[in-house]
């Protein structure tokens, strides 16, 4: 498939990963409400059952675990499901099918079965959604040996982390953040898989390291700009994967700087800037000038007004606040 | 408007009171008067009248707690006011809570919840040590600097890692290790044939690069070319000792043991309130005791005047520990030991190498030491722990013929002392004859942020006893 | 002995009726000697016993082909050695041994063999549910034959599970069957506590069509498999089977004597009395379809075969410890 450099949303992106693995592997099937006839609530679908057909694009009933459920077995059995779960909230309805059945499967058997199985989800508040429909549930699938989570940022590493989650054995999680659909970001000419288990490095600085995940980026990136006119030079990471994560890059960025923020839009306790906090303190301990400090959402559900929602959500002028602090 | 009902005085000596019973109930309407509640001090229950009309709106229930006289336990209020305050019942306080151990309200309050800030606040605990960053050791470790003489800009009062490194940067520059040398420079100093550890280092710490290679060499080759020149113009072979008789332009690049000592006499000269005191004393006895030391067959290395002195300014701090102190951001410093740094120069510049803890040793036993360390310090070729860590330092420029001088601080210590020649002069004694006797100048600076004049003088006094009369502290000490 | 005259199957071969009875006296003395082994306490975690069900699980995966698809439940070995498992890996991995099905990581509850198309036991209940019903899917959409059959007992049938995706095999017309293994418990609750109205019904009201049957005539059994079976595989759609059986043992081997309370004596007598090999033993010995002293001769083959089993589960080997790591990710 050669298609020349071009700019696309990420909704786009993820439509052009889709189109081109189905294209590529009549194996991978799709599977999820609305998803088809209707191109999918978020619209990221779009005319792939006109393009593939029903036997390819199944809409389903609103039965997340019966989904789950059918796409395990499934994986199991030859095909390669890719399955929408509308919002990351109702992942929750599925849990016994990926946490039970996806993410153990292989091991339990002893190796004799595999499971190509990749589930997206759309998570993030900032929609007004309220506290079901808002969640960023990262952290918990992380914390299951077996399954791979994948997030990405922006239009060229969703549609190459995505065609990888496709081509990869392994159950993945894979999360859109639903603010993002309309990101738009350049793509590379041609054809192009991005690694999964590899984080990104978006800026090189001395000063200090920031590590975002997912739609952090935007305003973790608003912070570095102001940080430089402050001659503060912000290294700025994406892990991308978060598990496996990609924690040498991460740890040899804390060595360098000797300060460190993580950000992510989950819950800000148990969550996975404590994991990646206690990782680069373990490893680069000697290293650091400050403790490694974290941003996550306020720990309360994702309240509905407006004015509210907003406190909730890490902001580019709290990164900001962090830094200073560290800095100071 | 309301009246607040407060623990009455009922005594004296009454500091506090419990509350045994309400007469009244909460809402009821009391004229003056009417008695409201039952007092119990250490010496009687009292029942305590209203001295307003009002409605009674209770603040603190009766029960077990002390409450002090004079606070606010209800109010009696006009007909249509609200209160202001809950109800409180007081807690009985238990243990832990009488000894200030509390469990402190696990609920997040919307301060915590918006700062999301899991410190555990440390205010009130006794901290024993100075704070220091894991980073900040690690890299006083690369250097091999002492952190703790560094001075901390932490927010929380903390020694960061940019402290030692601009701690570090006030020190002259260290011996490197066999690890401080880059691949490329060590390929080059093994073609050359150098002995790499005698090259200076561009920064402390820093590995030997190849520019430092670069650098050293075309010293070496513009001192050979001086020689050189001065065998073609005399027609002989020189030795080396004879001056050179004309001009030549040269460039030199400040670099290297040069660009530190400008740099940390600038920083002493614009950060220290400096104060120079001069006095004369008659030494005589002190040179006596050198040449007894001399011809002693016993003394294997007789002390230096530097030695000497050393010795005598350590006592002396004893009696005036002011004078032995560094300061550090907002806290002044005072050392548990004596260190002097002895200023040397050495043919690529001034070094410090310090004696430790000279206060409590035996002279000869500095003697040897000093020997040897100054010998190793004029090469380059003293260690980083032994240019560093002092709390005071001297230096004597009386072998070149100066008598007085402005000495300059060596931060972060607070005062300098200047020896100045031994010189024989005619004197005039307390019986006005006249006797041939051999005087020096000491110059004491001193820093005045620290160390006001009058202590210090006090202490160069004390010096200059101890010249003036060494019996005064020869005996102090431990012989071998 | 009514129900084995009522019988039209009289179209299986001999060797067809000798490997049905090979099959069910394979899984009782396995599962007799599971008893006896992990009485013994050498056997590590727990075991679902079988006993008294055989004529199910034989029954059904006597109309299966190697590349039809088996989901079982916790109480898996009957289906396992119903689709041609081999003994001696099956006692290896109950032992934990790396020689067993699982490389000893699954245990009894996990227990699998993907080469004989069988999916898997399960340790959630119903959990094959859904596992059975993808594979339908995938055999439709790859256009293969596959049937697959999802065991499961009247505990599961309450599952949340069960509803969402026999529904979407329902409306997808996917070839599945479902098997209700009812022996009348879900652990330690009978199901006149636990289910409302009627199990079959539900699957009724799912447009499935359903057939009952007594689970402990293996006849019976393979003949209303036969129906559900080749219902499926026609691409008509899913089938749900009934079958009416009992469990001899407790739920599991903790689940001794009175331990629970919940069952007494005289019930499970009643039951052995209609014990399916004994039913089956009879008919065949009566009907003159097969002597009995060739139905010893497999009695002593399959002990034999079952002793070997043992012998060779003993001496394998544990799993190396960097086994630990192998097989979280493909």
């Amino acid at each position: 498939m050669s298609t020349p450099e071009h700019t696309v949303t990420i909704r786009e992106a993820i439509n052009e990963a889709l189109q081109e693995e189905m294209q590529r592997d009549s194996s991978v099937i799709l599977l999820g409400q609305d998803i088809g006839l209707a191109g999918g609530v978020f619209k990221v679908t779009n005319g792939l059952q006109k393009k593939f057909g029903i036997q390819r694009v199944w809409d389903t009933p609103i039965a997340e675990a019966g989904i789950l459920g059918v796409a395990v077995g499934a994986a199991m059995t030859g095909l390669r499901p890719v399955v929408e779960i509308m919002f990351a909230d109702f992942t929750t309805l599925a849990s016994d099918q990926i946490v039970n059945q996806a993410a153990k499967l292989r091991y339990m058997t002893g190796g004799q079965t595999s499971i190509p199985l990749v589930v997206r989800t759309a998570m993030g508040a900032g929609r007004r959604a309220a506290a079901q429909h808002s969640q960023s549930l990262q952290s918990w699938y992380c914390h299951i040996p077996g399954l791979i989570v994948v997030m990405p940022s922006n239009p060229e590493d969703a549609k190459g982390l995505l065609k990888s989650a496709i081509r990869d054995n392994n159950p993945v999680i894979f999360f859109e953040d639903k603010m993002m659909y309309n990101q738009k970001g350049i793509l590379p000419e041609g054809e192009y898989l991005t690694p999964l288990g590899k984080a990104r490095l978006h800026r090189e600085g001395d000063d200090v390291t920031l590590i975002c995940t997912s739609s952090m980026l935007y305003p973790t990136l608003e912070a570095a700009d102001q940080l430089e006119k402050e001659q503060i030079h912000a290294e700025v990471i994406d892990p991308r994967t978060l598990s496996p994560l990609d924690d040498q890059t991460l740890i040899r960025s804390a060595i360098k700087t000797g300060h460190v923020l993580v950000v992510d839009e989950g819950y800000q306790s148990f969550g996975v800037t404590a994991e990646i906090a206690a990782r680069i303190t373990e490893a680069a301990f000697d290293y650091l000038d400050e403790p490694v400090r974290r941003l996550g959402a306020l720990d309360v559900p994702v309240p509905f007004a407006p004015s509210l929602e907003d406190l909730t959500i890490p902001s580019t002028t709290r990164i900001l606040e962090i830094v200073h602090e560290m800095l100071a | 408007m309301a009246h607040e009902i407060v623990m009455p005085q009922l005594g004296l000596s009454m500091s506090s009171g419990k509350i045994i019973t309400w007469l009244k109930v909460d809402g009821d309407l009391i004229k003056t008067g009417d008695a409201l509640f039952e007092v119990e001090s250490d010496k009687a229950t009292i029942a305590v009248e209203a001295v307003h009309d009002g409605v009674l709106s209770i603040n603190i229930l009766a029960g077990d707690q002390d409450i002090p006289v004079g606070a606010v336990i209800g109010y009696l209020l006009a007909p249509s006011e609200k209160p202001s305050h809950e109800t409180v019942q007081p807690v009985a306080l238990s243990h832990d809570e009488k000894d200030g151990v509390g469990i402190t309200s696990s609920t997040p309050t919307p301060e915590s919840i918006s700062r999301q800030d899991y410190s555990i606040r440390t205010e009130g605990h006794k901290v024993s040590r100075l704070p220091s960053t894991p980073a900040a050791r690690r890299l006083a470790d690369d250097l091999g600097v002492d952190w703790r003489l560094a001075t901390a800009t932490g927010k929380r009062g903390q020694i960061k890692a940019r402290d030692v490194r601009q701690y570090a940067n006030t020190l002259p520059a260290v011996t490197p290790s066999p690890n401080d040398i880059s691949p490329l420079a060590y390929t080059l100093v093994k073609d050359l044939g150098i002995d790499y550890k005698s090259i200076q280092l561009q920064l402390p710490g820093k590995r030997i690069e190849r520019e430092d290679v670069l650098v050293y060499v075309r010293q070496l080759l513009s001192e050979k070319r001086a020689a050189k020149s001065t065998e073609f113009s005399t027609g002989r072979v020189s030795s080396g000792t004879e001056p050179i008789l004309r001009l030549e332009m040269k460039k030199q690049p400040v670099i290297g043991l040069r660009k530190i000592i400008a740099e940390r006499m600038a920083t002493s000269a614009h950060t220290v309130a400096p104060v120079t005191l001069f006095s004369e004393v008659d030494a005589t006895a002190l040179v006596d005791l050198r040449e007894s030391f001399k011809v002693d067959p016993i003394i294997s290395v007789t002390p230096s005047y530097n030695v000497l002195f050393a010795k005598m300014v350590s006592l002396a701090l004893l009696e005036h520990p002011d004078l032995n102190a560094s300061m550090n951001g907002d806290e002044i410093v005072y050392w548990d030991t004596v260190n002097i740094g002895i200023a040397v120069d050495s043919p690529r510049g001034l070094v410090v190498p310090v004696l430790r803890n000279v206060h409590a040793r035996n002279l000869f036993d500095l003697a040897s030491t000093a020997e040897e360390l100054i010998s190793r310090a004029k090469q380059g070729k003293a260690l980083p722990d032994e240019l560093s860590g002092g709390t005071f330092t001297i230096t004597n420029l009386g072998n070149l013929g100066v008598d007085g001088f402005t000495p300059i601080i060596n931060l972060p210590e607070c005062a300098v002392l200047g020896i100045g020649r031994m010189q024989k002069k005619l004197a005039v004694l307390a019986d006005n004859t006249t006797s041939v006797r051999t005087f020096t100048t000491l110059s004491l600076t001193f820093d005045h942020r620290l160390v006001d004049g009058a202590p210090a003088a006090r202490f160069l006094n004390r010096v200059c006893q101890f010249v003036h009369a060494p019996i005064l502290w020869i005996t102090r000490m431990t012989a071998f | 002995m009514r129900s084995q005259k009522k019988n039209k199957n009289n179209e299986l071969t001999l060797e067809q009726h000798l490997q049905l009875y090979r099959v069910m006296v394979t899984i009782r003395k396995f599962e007799e000697t599971v008893y006896d082994v992990y009485s013994r306490g050498i056997m590590p975690g727990l075991a679902h016993l079988y006993t008294g069900m055989e004529a199910v699980a034989t029954g059904v995966c006597g109309n299966l082909t190697p590349s039809d698809n088996v989901t079982s439940t916790h109480r898996g070995h009957g289906h396992l050695i119903a689709k041609g498992g081999d003994p001696a890996q099956m006692f290896a991995e109950l032992l934990g041994k790396s020689s067993g099905y699982n490389k000893g990581k699954g245990g009894s509850m996990h227990i699998a063999d993907l080469s004989l198309g069988m999916l898997g036991a399960n340790g959630i209940v119903g959990g094959g549910l859904g596992i059975a019903t993808g594979a339908g899917l995938s055999a439709k959409v790859l256009g293969q034959e596959r049937v697959s059959v999802a065991f499961f007992g009247d505990g599961a049938i309450n599952e949340g599970l069960f509803y969402e995706v026999a529904n979407i095999a329902s409306l997808w017309q996917l070839p599945v069957v479902y098997v209700l293994e009812n022996n009348g418990y879900g652990e330690y609750t009978t199901s006149d506590r636990s289910t409302a109205g009627s199990a079959a019904g539900r699957a009724e009201a799912l447009n499935i069509p359903t057939k009952t049957v007594d689970g402990n005539s293996i006849l019976d059994v393979h003949e209303g498999a036969a129906w559900a079976i080749n219902h499926a595989r026609s691409g008509a759609g899913p089938a749900f089977l009934e079958c009416k059986t009992y469990r001899w043992r407790g739920h599991h081997m903790g689940d001794q004597g009175d331990t629970y309370g919940y069952r007494n004596q005289d019930e499970i007598d009643t039951w052995m009395k209609k014990c399916p090999i004994q039913r089956y033993r009879l008919f065949l010995i009566d009907s003159k379809i097969l002597p009995e002293f060739e139905l010893e001769k497999v009695d002593e083959e399959v002990q034999q075969l079952i002793n070997q089993a043992v012998e060779f589960a003993k001496a394998a080997p544990y799993p190396d410890p960097s086994e630990v790591y192998t097989d979280v990710y493909a």
